[in-house]
């Protein structure tokens, strides 16, 4: 006996394995978004001016070391004296975390229990 | 076998229904749609059949195996998951040591990577911190001893540093892999159903805290300050806003400490010694610095700034103040100051840096170094309004001094 499977049948497995392949796709981009939102940012500082200067972080940096760059204002020796990592927040995910007015962030911390 | 019986003709009854109202589109009196009627029939009936074995197998306890089964594979996945961890560790270790020029680092990590310490005796409390002491020092220095025999003489403080607290980590991720394998192969064997559902309730705060640390390998071979810096940051933020009246200098092991002029007060600040990633002995320093009976007799305050572990809701980079010694330490060094502080009735403030786990063992974020912004604030404050000029004060900067060297 050749059974015909019912049109149901298949449109509910063909919308379900839509619905799966995408977010699975949704799950790998967004891991790969994660990976690559960090930056170590070395922030140097003009230890007679107080001018600041941001660059990627090399090896070797530390809080607080002399470096052999000199200050673009006034030539003097500079000092690292912040290293942070900066992440680079995406403008949905901003609209979806950010606390400020307007923003999903903002009314999702209004309904949050204190 | 009554139950089984009613919950067949339960079944059967709900089928009925639903054939005599129309539920199914192809049911067996439509000419047209012979085959898939056919078809539809067998679904149901499968199902009823499906249904009725499990309710079977859940009189027999069979069920409840494969729950045990299910719970199994998840947390065999996830342990793979540390287990991949714990290779990426040991292989960046093995790295570092190779390119530090070590002469058997497969020996070094061998060697630290199982490494353990046990705990004094509780039952008997009498000089229980002297005894924690010598057990987490002797841990400490030998561990340095290990890594230091193979590296070459010349090789900088701070990359030795770098390297035991890499093999650290490496340590640590080895025994939550191990005891987490321990705990499912015990339940397992011993068909302890509850001990393999704990785990399983439990492994996704596990798989954090083992992702925290394969994380804060990254920062730690690198030397990038971590969260925990915050403490020695805000010290060295203090001291280069401060007018120096010497250079700092390395007080006890590890632990440097510096004088300086802050509103016509001495305010001596004490960190732990950077650029490598080390504690220091923060609580020895104090002690040390207060046989100096000239500090001794005119310190109005201690002031300890440290990163804490915030709550669920709150916003990394908050800071909060307190009394009490801020640190985190197993014991030894915090009951020093406490000590002192309650002998020279010396008021102790506590100001905290708030972050998660995660947040306090992988490199400095942005929130986190606005944080310690706030907290040198909020220490300038606290002197302001809690000294007269001419007191001394004692800042300490608790934490891990990575990344971060002296004023």
């Amino acid at each position: 006996m050749q059974a015909e499977i019912p049109l149901i049948i298949l449109l509910t497995l063909s919308l379900y394995s839509l619905v799966m392949v995408i977010l699975t796709a949704v799950g790998i981009r967004s891991q790969r978004r994660v990976r690559g939102r960090e930056r170590i940012i070395t922030q140097v500082v003009c230890e007679n001016c107080g001018y600041k200067v941001t660059r990627s972080f090399t090896p070797g940096d530390y809080v607080g070391a002399k470096t052999r760059e000199k200050c673009p204002r006034c030539g003097s020796p500079m000092r690292i004296s912040l290293i942070f990592v900066e992440k680079d927040a995406s403008i949905s995910r901003y609209l979806f975390t950010s606390r400020e007015p307007g923003n999903a962030g903002y009314y999702k911390s209004l309904i949050r229990l204190k | 076998m009554k139950q089984l019986v009613s919950s067949m003709t339960i079944h059967n009854n709900i089928y009925n229904v639903l054939l005599i109202h129309g539920f199914f589109p192809f049911s067996s009196n439509t000419s047209t749609t012979e085959t898939g009627s056919s078809l539809a029939t067998w679904i149901i009936a499968l199902s009823i059949l499906a249904s009725t074995i499990m309710s079977m197998l859940a009189f027999l306890g069979i069920s409840q195996g494969m729950q045990l089964r299910i719970w199994k594979n998840q947390v065999e996945s996830k342990l793979r998951i540390i287990e991949g961890y714990v290779r990426e560790a040991e292989s960046s270790a093995l790295e570092l040591l190779k390119s530090s020029g070590a002469r058997n680092p497969q020996d070094v990590v061998a060697r630290v990577k199982d490494f353990f310490m046990i705990g004094p005796v509780t039952i008997e409390p009498i000089d229980i911190i002297r005894r924690l002491e010598s057990i987490i020092r002797t841990g400490e220095v030998h561990i340095e001893r290990i890594v230091k025999d193979s590296l070459p003489s010349s090789i900088s403080e701070h990359i030795l540093k770098n390297t035991v607290t890499l093999l650290s980590l490496l340590n640590a991720l080895n025994t939550i892999y191990k005891y987490l394998r321990h705990l499912l192969l015990l339940g397992v064997k011993s068909k302890n159903a509850m001990l393999v559902a704990q785990v399983w309730m439990m492994m996704p705060l596990y798989l954090r805290i083992a992702k925290a640390y394969r994380e804060a390998v990254n920062a730690v071979s690198k030397g990038i300050p971590i969260g925990d810096s915050a403490g020695p940051l805000a010290a060295y933020k203090i001291a280069m806003e401060s007018k120096p009246l010497s250079k700092m200098k390395e007080i006890v092991k590890d632990t440097v400490y510096g004088e300086y002029n802050y509103e016509d007060r001495r305010l001596i600040v004490v960190k732990a010694k950077g650029p490598g990633s080390t504690v220091g002995r923060p609580g020895e320093a104090v002690e040390k610095l207060l046989e100096d009976t000239t500090i001794a007799s005119s310190l109005a305050a201690i002031i300890t700034i440290d990163a804490a572990l915030k709550f669920e809701g709150e916003e990394t980079g908050t800071i909060a103040e307190g009394i009490g010694v801020a640190m985190g330490d197993p014991g030894p060094e915090k009951i020093r100051i406490e000590r002192l502080a309650s002998k020279l009735r010396v008021p102790l403030y506590a100001i905290v840096v708030k972050m998660s786990m995660e947040e306090a063992i992988n490199a400095i974020t942005q929130n986190i170094v606005e944080g310690v912004t706030k907290a040198v604030e909020k220490a300038k404050r606290i002197i302001k309004e809690s000294t007269r000029p001419g007191d001394t004060i004692i800042l300490v900067g608790v934490g891990n001094s990575i990344g971060v060297g002296q004023a």
